[in-house]
């Protein structure tokens, strides 16, 4: 419960930031300041938790930028587990469960290239961060912390109207996940609005 | 606790605030839409796996960025244990009102957005088995998505997203346990995943 309470204290602090696509010329590589985000993504991935298993993940999340490039992220993944001691043996036996996983981390733009008159924006992001999963499997639920690092493909496109949100980002993320017991992964494409 | 922990997650996702009055603004939605998806669901019936797919239509009231709508959906489906055999088939009748919400929306060139939605619903579906048997079930959702939405005539919204339902039956009441590390027990769970996409106008 602490976790959420963390989380909608980030929450709270989110307000917009300036962004400036249309500054500066074609190759500049001055910084962005990117706006508060909110977002989800559509994922797959697998932990070592005992038993071979597949995590279908379905994340929320925000973002806020903490100083330049420096981007604060929170996120909330269901998780919808289907695991079996053997995927190759059509005769073992296979299970579907539920999940639920909290990431706190931060993350950084490490390239990015603007085109189209600076509207349009292709990017990499490295992050890290760590958090706690909750992941009933059939021999019991299994509470484990972890950590990650990842990175981000993506674009983002700037708004022109004055209304609305000004930048859609769509983003494909690959993040190893770092449990006790091993190394487990997760990725999946997303969709951020900034605001 | 964990479900109610993740609605208050999504309350409080949902109620970020940006600063700029004119930045939150979002083109109202049209007073009266009706739409048509397709869907597809999967989950679990009392352990068992349960799946299937078809059509739901809908008819929305919408006042500015939110919406309060009437589904009512129909589905072939089929229920297989752990070894994958096919335990029964069977059809299934949905129904429910619920609320949309346009959390975030990116206007392309004051024609229309490319939109973030969050949605929840309340309402319960029937399944009649091909062996006779029959169950009904409350069932309780929410979940997110991406529509594009044209601001003017022909108002068509394009739309595709995922919820997440409960859905017990009462005839396990098994919780996880509440406790760290790893626990001897398992949920035996009444829930699962629907996928949907289709448009609106």
């Amino acid at each position: 419960m602490k976790a959420f309470v963390v989380i909608a204290l980030l929450a709270s602090t989110a307000h917009a930031r300036p962004i400036s696509f249309d500054q500066g010329d074609e190759d500049d590589d001055e910084n962005v300041e990117l706006p508060t985000k909110l977002g989800f993504r559509l994922g797959v991935g697998t932990l070592p938790l005992g038993i071979k298993n597949t995590m279908f993940q379905f994340a929320l999340g925000v973002e806020h930028p903490v100083f330049g490039e420096l981007r604060m992220l929170a996120e909330y993944e269901f998780l919808w587990i289907s695991s079996s001691e053997d995927y190759e043996d059509p005769m073992a036996a296979r299970y579907t469960s539920m999940g639920h996983r909290t990431n706190f981390g931060v993350r950084r733009t490490v390239l990015d290239k603007r085109f189209s008159r600076k509207q349009i924006e292709l990017y990499v992001d490295f992050e890290a961060g760590g958090g706690i999963g909750l992941y009933d499997v059939p021999d019991g639920s299994h509470i484990v912390p972890h950590v990650f690092g990842g990175i981000r493909l993506g674009y983002r496109i700037g708004a022109q109207e004055r209304h609305g949100s000004k930048v859609l980002e769509t983003e494909i993320l690959l993040r190893p996940i770092i449990v006790e017991d091993g190394v487990g992964f997760g990725g999946g494409f997303g969709f951020y609005w900034g605001d | 606790m964990r479900f109610a922990a993740g609605i208050l997650l999504l309350a409080v996702l949902c109620r970020t605030v940006v600063a700029d009055p004119e930045r939150s603004r979002v083109h109202p939605v049209k007073r009266l839409t009706f739409g048509a998806f397709f869907v597809g669901h999967g989950g679990t019936l009392d352990g068992e796996s349960e799946g299937g797919m078809g059509p739901v239509v809908e008819v929305a009231y919408g006042s500015g960025r939110t919406q309060y709508f009437v589904e009512t959906g129909f589905a072939w489906v089929t229920l297989t244990d752990e070894y994958s055999n096919e335990l029964d088939t069977g059809k299934q009748l949905r129904g429910g009102i619920g609320a949309r919400y346009i959390a975030r929306s990116f206007p392309m060139d004051n024609d229309g957005a490319v939109e973030m939605i969050l949605e929840g619903a309340v309402g319960a579906h029937k399944f009649w088995w091909a062996s006779g048997d029959e169950l009904v079930r409350p069932e309780i959702s929410f979940g997110f998505g991406l529509q594009t939405r044209k601001y003017e005539d022909p108002h068509v919204s394009v739309r595709f997203g995922l919820r997440v339902f409960f859905a017990p039956t009462g005839e396990h009441t098994t919780t996880t346990a509440r406790c760290t590390g790893t626990c001897d027990t398992s949920t035996v769970s009444n829930a699962g995943i629907l996928g949907f996409i289709g448009g609106a106008l």
